[in-house]
């Protein structure tokens, strides 16, 4: 065979380093671990009492059934969040956590987030 | 293929990068449960993540996808290795868990991949971004200046980044460069520079790349191609021409062969074409324009060159144990191609491997029977065409062949001559033939003159000269026979000047089978031998038929006026010799005297002969 240089430069390893869909995956999951990773972190002393905790809820629930939740749990609610389903709440009682649980919170995030977060209520 | 190298690396650095990251998590899951972090979501996450490193690895090693999941996986360590962090003391020593981002970008570097290393400087920057905007305590100790802090890790990070990814530059530069050498080596071991067509391991080496990625076996027809008259024109034209000649060669075959045709100089004027899922059809369709092509003179640095090609052609199985025999097979139709006239194609068959078995097998009987000295001369008396008396002797070369018995020389001449060992057969026979004489004459017998074949080739031979010298002396004359059916017109000054050498060493020199082969009456005024043997084609007519009778007589005539003796062969018959001695042959052999006898029969042979002036009677062995 006469051969050419590109017998030898073709090769499939080539071609995937010009590929940007090598990317997607790769730099999807690194913002999803990112992401769960801080939100880990900010779980960490969520249900202190006498501090702020961001209570999520839901993302279908409204603001109402939020609220009816948080009163049902027992729990002051001081703020909202961002959204509607993202409530910030205080509470002396250090049970308020598993009854914020039990009444459909999803996740409970601490005081520096609540802060980060609050929005003042009406 | 170029970044081999590069990509074994990468792929080889995969393996203790995944051990490095499975070993980080169990460190990270481990401190938890010492900890008692609840870890659920972390052990999934690890676990996933791990996961899907390990199947990139295994299945894609080296690719960038699975050099940046790597990356991803290593930077989820430290990540959630933060997470646990955050319940000891506070959160106190998550600063040190950020250290592993150095770490990290270490090992990244491994992979000699920039890519790697900006996925994890953005990562642990991103990461930065978010965690200090939300939680500042967490990264910032003492949660002041956070900003500073920000913009210091910020500054340190790219500088990280930026003096990391010009180490990973320079490695794969490094790496890249040793191995563009590497393929310049191997583009050199695989190729012939002049037509830049494969080399013989090049062509292997393609037929093992062919056959490895072959996934059915069909046919695979092997051209083997060899130039007519190639020599001819590196001698004359010059060995510019020829390059030239083998370039313009080299792209007809590129051009009309498929693209899939392995195509190589084997070397000299012989190349090779070895062609996927031919058949005889198709290479007829390649075949023949080529050689309608050498057949059109070719105009290379304004010399016009005629040349020719021989195509040998094999097709069989495309199976990589079936190769050698296609190729020999190839080799053998191209000896067939050049037999036939040259300049055609010819098709292996089965009768051409038997005949080329055949004549190898003779080929290495005959190495065989030079070594172990079964060839040995025979000798045939001559004799005074008047008085009948013995005048010399004629040694012929017989094998005696262990299973076969006494040979002649058209069973194994040509053999000989293939094998190139002329010069050691005529060698030998001059050796022995002079010995025997030596003892004839020792015994009293006056053999007067003793012939010897020699092949025209040895009159190029330098040693011939002191070849003759070392020969056992005797009184016989010692003359030699140069077979007429070489083209004795065409002689060069050089042999005329061996000729010369040898007739002032006494020897004289006779021209055999006169009348069947291609001398001239010019050719026998240039030479001037001293005898003339007359083939028994010549003589056996002149006996029935007038004609022929009177061109033997004028010749006769002619060389007599010339001093020419004349031996006339093959003369069986008394009414033979009695009319070839009126006509004027000086000297008669056949068997009417003697057959051709080993040397213990010619003595008792001589021994029993009446003595000089009666004819001798036939005897000796057949």
């Amino acid at each position: 065979m006469f051969c050419d240089p590109k017998c030898y430069n073709s090769s499939p390893l080539d071609e995937d380093e010009q590929s940007a869909t090598s990317w997607f995956s790769p730099v999807g999951s690194m913002l999803a671990i990112i992401f769960s990773s801080v939100l880990l972190v900010a779980t960490v002393g969520a249900q202190k009492p006498g501090t702020l905790t961001l209570a999520v809820f839901p993302p279908s629930w409204g603001a109402q059934e939020s609220f009816a939740a948080a009163s049902a749990a027992q729990v002051d609610t001081v703020g909202f969040g961002p959204a509607d389903w993202l409530l910030v709440v205080h509470s002396h009682d250090p049970d308020f956590g598993p009854r914020l649980r039990e009444e459909g919170a999803v996740l409970l995030l601490n005081n520096s987030v609540a802060r980060f977060c609050r929005r003042p209520v009406g | 293929m170029q970044n081999g190298t590069l990509n074994e690396l990468r792929s080889a650095m995969s393996v203790p990068i995944l051990v490095y990251y499975w070993t980080c998590c169990i460190a990270v899951l481990v401190s938890g449960l010492l900890l008692s972090v609840p870890i659920f979501i972390v052990t999934i996450a690890l676990i996933v993540i791990g996961s899907w490193a390990t199947h990139s690895v295994r299945t894609r090693p080296g690719r960038l996808q699975t050099r940046l999941t790597l990356t991803v996986a290593i930077n989820a360590t430290w990540m959630f290795g933060l997470y646990v962090a955050s319940h000891v003391y506070g959160g106190a020593f998550m600063l040190e868990v950020h250290m592993f981002y150095f770490i990290n970008t270490a090992i990244i570097l491994a992979f000699a991949c920039w890519k790697s290393v900006v996925l994890t400087t953005v990562a642990a920057l991103l990461h930065h971004l978010v965690l200090s905007t939300i939680q500042p305590s967490f990264v910032w100790p003492g949660g002041s200046f956070p900003w500073i802090h920000f913009a210091n890790h910020s500054f340190l990070g790219v500088l990280n980044c930026i003096g990391a990814c010009l180490i990973a530059a320079s490695l794969k530069s490094v790496v890249s460069r040793s191995e563009k050498i590497a393929a310049e080596m191997r583009d050199i071991s695989v190729n012939e520079p002049l037509t830049n067509l494969l080399n013989r391991r090049g062509f292997f080496a393609q037929l093992d790349d062919f056959f490895a990625s072959k996934a059915t076996s069909g046919q695979l027809a092997i051209m083997a191609i060899d130039l007519d008259g190639f020599k001819q024109i590196n001698d004359t034209a010059g060995h510019a021409v020829g390059d030239t000649l083998l370039q313009l060669v080299a792209r007809q075959l590129l051009d009309r062969a498929p693209q899939d045709a392995i195509i190589a100089r084997m070397g000299g004027d012989e190349f090779v074409l070895a062609i996927p899922d031919w058949d005889k059809s198709d290479v007829r369709h390649l075949a023949e324009p080529f050689l309608e092509w050498t057949r059109q003179p070719c105009v290379i640095d304004g010399r016009e060159v005629r040349f020719g090609a021989s195509i040998g052609v094999a097709i069989g199985s495309s199976e990589a144990t079936q190769i050698d025999a296609l190729l020999v097979d190839a080799d053998i139709a191209l000896y067939a191609a050049k037999t036939r006239g040259k300049n055609c194609v010819a098709f292996f068959d089965a009768e051409m491997r038997d005949r080329t078995l055949s004549t190898k097998a003779l080929e290495d009987d005959v190495l065989r029977g030079l070594e172990a000295g079964e060839f040995v001369p025979f000798y045939q008396t001559q004799h005074d065409s008047i008085s009948g008396r013995l005048v010399g002797l004629e040694a012929l070369a017989r094998w005696n062949h262990p299973s076969r018995g006494t040979l002649e020389p058209s069973e194994f001449l040509s053999a000989v001559q293939d094998i190139g060992r002329m010069a050691q057969l005529d060698n030998l026979m001059l050796h022995t033939a002079c010995r025997d004489v030596r003892h004839l004459e020792a015994l009293g017998h006056d053999v007067h003159e003793l012939s010897v074949n020699v092949s025209f080739s040895r009159l190029h031979d330098p040693n011939l000269k002191a070849e003759i010298d070392d020969l056992p002396r005797m009184h016989a004359r010692l003359m030699f026979e140069i077979v007429e059916t070489v083209i004795l017109d065409d002689m060069s000054t050089e042999q005329n000047m061996m000729l010369d050498a040898m007739r002032e060493q006494g020897i004289g020199i006779t021209i055999d089978d006169f009348g069947t082969g291609h001398a001239s009456i010019i050719a026998l005024t240039q030479i001037l031998p001293d005898k003339l043997k007359i083939d028994q084609k010549m003589v056996t007519p002149a006996m029935n038929v007038d004609m022929h009778e009177s061109m033997l007589r004028s010749i006769l005539k002619m060389v007599g006026e010339m001093n020419i003796k004349t031996v006339a062969e093959g003369v069986e018959h008394e009414d033979e010799a009695k009319l070839l001695a009126d006509m004027g042959v000086d000297q008669l052999q056949g068997f009417l005297f003697s057959r051709p006898m080993p040397l213990d029969d010619l003595i008792d042979h001589l021994s029993r002969a009446e003595p000089p002036g009666q004819i001798l009677q036939v005897s000796g062995t057949a």
